[in-house]
């Protein structure tokens, strides 16, 4: 039985990386990977679980990193915006202005990464389904609805042998 | 080789890659070696005394190195009218204003110390609203007015809750009803709400031992907080710098004096160590300002052939409890308050007043998004009065270069084709097949239209500046003052720069982070006049470079400096292209085979001033405040269900006329982002108060954004009057696309049902309600 | 974040979690089973409780079962709702575990819905309305436990004691349900206004079950309500479907829910009740249709 009080030395694994990290018990996922690791993609936009700006894979699901504990992650295999190996994803939002100021892009892309994993020729429905965990203030989201789509045909393009 | 043109095209922006890697830095994202972090304690009342604050047990937990109170720093601030205390000094006077900071070594320890700062407070009586806030006996919330430092532009009334009063005065409207056909009178009125823009405000201080205070700060006016600190703390200009990096959203919510101010002081009173300040996302919907509320009241008339003939407005501005930006705003409303038509006589009173309510500064339509609200109803109101179609009765009055604003300024002629506008918005939403189908027996298909206009609301000697030099491979380096808040402003300016050099957009690298110590001057990232002015601030720039290449290659070349072209990365013979050098070989200074050189690096100089700017008269509001005006059409498409009052937007349209696009799919982000925030605004945004007026939803659980999916088909399209004075055109676009939307809203869903709606949000409840009225009227069941 | 100091616990049991539990009382610590922690953290960063020892119970085996024996389907309580919703075996669980958004769900446990803060649970409506029976683990280890004795506007728990699954007779699954959730913008991401569960078990009495939540401050499920849909739907031939939904009836239905309709600041009383009204007018249709298509059984 594991049992984490105050001050604990664990080991993440993290973008493929095993990453010794020192945390408190109570530290979030999202602090932890900002202040220790310097992964800064994930941003504590409300840190209260509504906007998703700080969405990260934990063994391939998306989650809001605001609200797990760091100590709980031990043993599973996170995934930020920065170890995102899909350049197909990132050159979808590039082309088809899926981003404006940028805030809340990691989230966006890190859910869509996921998504497409999953399903990899989603309909409309599944796509708002899973989009809809985060918020843009900026884009009004035709340009990252139009990346989405993009992805999935340019996906499909090169699966085609 | 390519000779430029990437006007009109939509080339990637240089922090494209950045943001989809998540490696963009925000000023969040930074550490500065030992930084201690910051905690604030706010109010739980709406108006309170402050009795007495303990500090006692906060001092003593680890970590901690000071709470600060407003006893501490006794220094009011204000953009305009000077008011407000960094922490609350002796009162407080809205739910969620800051009365301490306790700074840390760890964020952690400053959250958990801050919990235990003792607070106590006597309540006192609230104002909830404007016209409550102007009744006789209200409580005067601002007692100590006449104190106030403020901006001669600005009217505060001491011995009352009126920040500022701002006045139109045209002709007559005694004669103008007099010569009405119809005449409407309403009111109107929508809560204060707030931008919620994705990154949260943060900003970090601190002092060098030479006095030299640094900031970095989440902030679209780097220069104004410059300029502000340097006013309120007595320090030299040239010992602040100010460093802006790109911005998480702005919307006109991070242009003014932010946290700044009170990371300094922190900073201060610890020795100038660097200090933090980062809110919480509930303090940066409620401690710091959001966007303003409004109770309009409106008279308009028209003659019987369609034109309108006078009209009466009174806005009362719900400021909250510090005046802010709100002053401007109001004054804003004032000068476009007829919104964009052709009205002879206008009488308006402008106020901006002091509630219990969270503050208010710039939101992006600064006082036109406000302002339209009741005019385009107005608008819907007195066609349907006359018998007349919205669309035919906006063109009849349209206004159009020759003609006068509410402050008599004349249109001139870079003015923008409304009536082309509504045209196309017409043609955009399938206006010929009516405005209202029923499409079931409880569903009903409605429009609805609402135009626009805007100018930037700003100091009459507002400026920008740019500064090109150049790199060993010809490449050149653009600096301004503008700050990346997500517009992509840098990519345009860099357009414009390739553009004026013929060469590749590739080759521009604009700076995207803004150091105000180096940096050239510019009033502030808002306004949306960046691309304009920064944009003529360039293109002086590269004039300048353009002169210097030619001087240094004149030599070599041996021939008059003005025989000779720069294009494609060359120096070169107009009449004999082929005898030339590369712009590399002579950027830097020109180096002879035998090792002589001369010239010296080319440094492009550039800037640009609004020009012809003036006050206005305090009685009539006569004066020239606008630098240029760009006008547009908007409208919505909704479905409504008659039994419940819910309804779906389905279309959003807009065209604008912009005078020149120069980067079609970052315009187009702006418009659709601006339909997107006007409709979230219009339908379901505002912050709801408690008996005791604390706000209730500051947080986004409760404060309803739009979500991936609610957004409706987006149908946007531009014309292109050129603006003279423009670069290569244009003018500017960035917040307009949010102006018309609320109205337009509101006459569709007002079409609809056969009820006017006057008030925002336009929840589904709102209009359930105004159904269950045409019921209990009518006595139809449905 | 959560700025004070807490002891995190991973149990590998029930009976190392119910002993870590009564040993931080014992301590006089304040303790919570963390079972996704959706809530509980983000109410410790708000200050709406203080929790001083976390015992994670997400992993335990017992909570994670999904699947079938020869009488039940089987829900652990700490299946995430995505976990529910992907099952695809109950509809209308499903259709009620489609709450918040897609990424909370991957961690939102079924538990954590049911026994938390949030005075929604609407997945246990479906639960409810089947007559279902919940696995408790307490002081004598695991017991069984029909939910209507032990649901009461939440799950009364003694102190300690673990939600360990919920089962529900595996005839249930195929029955005839319906489904109406209305917020205030149409918007899934957002607490509910109304939702309504109705279930044809057939067979049993009373035939038609009706559970809300949203509309009243606790999820409801009302004998009275039922009864009076016995009486007015026992006469009805399928060509009288129609009559099931004169709009008297239901309104008079509303009333015999038995609790008073929630005025706040989301909506008003009466606009909930309007809400209402719709929901079960909708809810009926949608369950007697499938009853008709299918022939009485």
């Amino acid at each position: 039985m594991k049992v984490y009080e105050g001050m604990v030395s664990i080991t993440l694994t993290v973008n493929g990386e095993r990453r010794p990290v020192t945390v408190r018990a109570s530290d979030t996922l999202l602090y932890t990977l900002r202040e220790a690791l310097g992964l800064t993609g994930a941003k504590a936009g409300c840190e209260n679980g509504d906007c998703g700006a700080c969405t990260v894979l934990l063994d391939g699901k998306p989650v809001k990193s605001c609200m797990v504990l760091t100590v709980s992650t031990e043993g599973q295999d996170i995934r930020t915006a920065e170890g995102l190996e899909d350049e197909v994803l990132k050159q979808a939002f590039v082309q088809e202005q899926g981003f404006q100021c940028g805030f809340c892009t990691p989230g966006f892309l890190v859910n869509s990464y996921a998504l497409l994993k999953t399903h990899p020729n989603p309909d409309d429905g599944t796509i708002q389904d899973w989009l809809q965990a985060n918020i843009c203030r900026c884009t009004g989201y035709e340009g990252i609805k139009r990346s989405i789509h993009r992805a999935i045909e340019n996906k499909t393009i090169k699966s085609v042998p | 080789m390519k000779d430029g043109s990437s006007l009109g095209t939509s080339p990637v922006r240089a922090d494209a890659l950045d943001k989809v890697s998540g490696t963009q830095r925000y000023t969040g994202d930074l550490h500065i070696p030992g930084m201690l972090h910051s905690a604030l304690v706010t109010s739980p009342h709406a108006h309170a005394r402050i009795i007495n604050i303990d500090k006692k047990r906060a001092l003593e937990q680890p970590g901690v190195r000071g709470v600060i109170t407003g006893k501490d720093i006794p220094i009011r601030l204000g953009l305009y009218l000077g008011d407000k205390y960094p922490l609350a000094l002796g009162v407080v006077r809205y739910f969620g204003e800051p009365v301490a900071a306790v700074v840390a070594d760890r964020e952690d320890q400053a959250l958990a110390a801050a919990r235990l700062v003792q607070v106590e407070y006597e309540e006192l009586p609230v104002v909830r609203s404007p016209l409550e806030a102007l009744q006789a006996d209200a409580p005067i919330l601002h007692p100590d007015m006449a104190e106030y430092r403020h901006i001669s532009a600005i009217l505060p009334e001491p011995g009352t809750n009126v920040a500022n009063r701002t006045k139109i005065r045209k002709g007559d409207v005694h004669q103008g009803f007099a010569e009405s056909a119809v005449i409407i009178e309403e009111e109107f009125r929508f809560p204060p709400g707030d931008h919620a823009a994705m990154e949260v405000r943060v900003a970090i201080a601190e002092i060098g031992r030479n006095g030299v205070v640094t900031l970095y700060s989440a902030t679209q006016a780097p220069f104004v907080v410059r300029s502000l600190m340097s006013t309120f703390f007595n320090i030299p200009a040239g010992k602040i710098r100010i460093i802006a990096l790109p911005v998480g959203g702005g919307f006109g919510g991070k242009a003014g004096i932010q946290l700044e101010g009170l990371a300094y002081l922190l900073s201060r009173a610890l020795g100038g160590r660097p200090v933090m300040v980062r809110n919480q996302r509930e303090e940066d919907m409620l401690s710091s300002p959001g966007h303003i509320g409004l109770f309009a009241r409106l008279k308009a008339g028209a003659r019987s052939d369609g034109t309108l003939s006078a009209m009466e407005l009174e806005f009362l501005f719900d400021s909250g409890a510090y005046a802010d930006y709100a002053v401007n705003i109001s004054r804003a409303a004032a000068i476009a308050c007829t919104g964009p038509y052709r009205v002879p006589h206008v009488k308006t009173d402008s106020l901006c007043v002091y509630t219990n309510h969270p503050f208010a500064t710039a939101y992006r339509g600064f006082g036109h998004i406000e302002l339209a609200f009741p005019v385009e109803r107005a608008m819907d109101l007195l066609a349907r009065k006359l018998g007349m179609d919205p669309a035919v009765f906006r063109k009849i009055n349209a206004i159009q270069r020759g003609d006068t604003s509410p402050t008599l300024q004349i249109m001139d002629p870079n003015t923008g084709d409304l009536r082309g506008c509504i045209d196309h918005v017409a043609a955009s939403l399938n206006w010929s097949e009516g405005d209202r189908i029923e499409v079931s027996e409880h569903l009903v298909r409605a429009k609805g239209l609402g135009c626009l206009w805007k100018a930037p609301a700003m100091p009459t000697n507002t400026d920008a500046g740019a500064i090109i030099t150049f790199n060993e491979d010809g490449s050149l380096n653009l600096t301004t003052g503008v700050v990346e808040i997500g517009q992509g402003t840098n990519t345009g300016l860099a357009q414009i720069v390739a553009e004026r050099f013929h060469i590749e957009v590739e080759q521009v690298h604009v700076l995207y982070e803004v150091h105000t110590d180096r940096s050239p001057h510019d009033w502030a990232t808002a306004a949306s006049r960046s691309l304009f002015m920064a944009g003529r601030a360039a293109l002086e720039a590269a004039d300048d470079a353009i002169h210097q290449i030619k001087q240094t290659a004149s030599i070599p070349l041996a021939c008059p400096p003005e025989d000779l072209e720069v294009a494609g990365g060359r120096v070169f013979l107009r009449d004999n292209p082929s005898v030339g050098l590369s712009v590399a070989e002579v950027a830097l200074g020109y180096q002879y085979p035998k090792g002589t050189s001369i010239g010296g690096q080319v440094i492009g100089r550039g800037r640009y001033i609004a020009r012809h700017l003036t006050g206005l008269d305090p009685e009539t509001g006569r004066g020239e405040p606008a630098l240029e005006w760009t006008l547009g059409a908007e409208g919505v498409e909704v479905e409504v269900n008659l039994r419940d009052g819910s309804y779906r937007v389905l279309k959003a349209a807009c065209t604008m006329d912009v005078g020149r696009v120069v980067h079609p799919a970052l315009a187009r982000g702006q418009i659709v982002g601006a339909l997107a925030m006007a409709l979230g605004f219009a339908s379901r945004e505002g912050f709801q108060f408690d008996e005791r007026e604390r706000a209730v939803n500051g947080n986004l659980r409760d404060f309803k954004l739009f979500r991936y999916g609610d957004e409706p088909e987006y149908l946007v399209d531009f014309l292109e009057t050129p603006q003279g004075d423009g670069p290569y055109g244009l003018r500017g676009l960035g917040e307009q696309g949010v102006i018309g939307v609320p109205a337009a809203l509101a006459n569709a869903l007002s079409r609809a049902i056969g009820v006017e709606l006057n008030e925002l949000p336009l929840t589904p409840e709102r209009v359930w309600r105004a159904l269950q009225t045409r019921k209990t009227q009518k006595g139809v069941t449905l | 974040m959560i700025p004070w100091n807490i002891q995190y616990i991973q149990p590998e049991s029930l009976s190392e979690a119910w002993q870590a539990f009564q040993n931080a009382k014992h301590e006089g610590r304040e303790v919570y089973y963390l079972n996704g922690g959706t809530e509980l953290i983000t109410y410790a960063r708000q200050n709406k409780l203080h929790p001083e020892v976390l015992i994670d119970i997400s992993r335990l085996p017992e909570l994670k079962r999904l699947g079938q024996d020869r009488q039940w389907m089987i829900y652990g309580s700490a299946l995430t709702l995505n976990d529910v919703i992907e099952a695809k075996c109950f509809p209308l669980l499903e259709h009620a575990a489609a709450i918040t958004d897609h990424t909370v769900r991957n961690k939102l446990s079924l538990g954590g819905n049911i026994a938390g803060r949030l005075p929604y649970r609407e997945t246990v409506l479906p639960f409810l309305v089947s007559d279902a029976t919940v696995s408790i683990y307490g002081k004598e280890g695991i017991r069984q436990i029909p939910i209507e004795q032990v649901f009461s506007k939440r799950l009364m728990l003694e102190n300690g004691e673990i939600l360990v699954d919920l089962r529900l007779e595996r005839s249930i699954l195929a029955r005839p349900w319906a489904y109406v959730r209305k917020t205030r913008f149409g918007q899934n991401v957002d607490y509910p206004l109304v939702t309504l569960v109705f279930l044809d078990v057939v067979e049993k009495s009373p035939r038609f079950r009706c559970a809300v939540s949203g509309a009243f401050s606790a999820p409801v499920r009302s004998g009275a309500v039922e009864d009076a849909l016995h009486t007015h739907l026992a006469n009805l031939s399928p060509e009288n479907v129609q009559m099931a939904l004169d709009p008297q009836f239901i309104h008079q239905l509303i009333d015999l829910f038995g609790f008073p309709l929630v005025q706040d600041q989301r909506a008003g009383a009466d606009y909930r009740r309007m809400l209402l009204q719709e929901s079960l007018e909708a809810g009926l249709i949608q369950v007697l249709q499938v009853n008709n298509e299918e022939g009485r059984r």
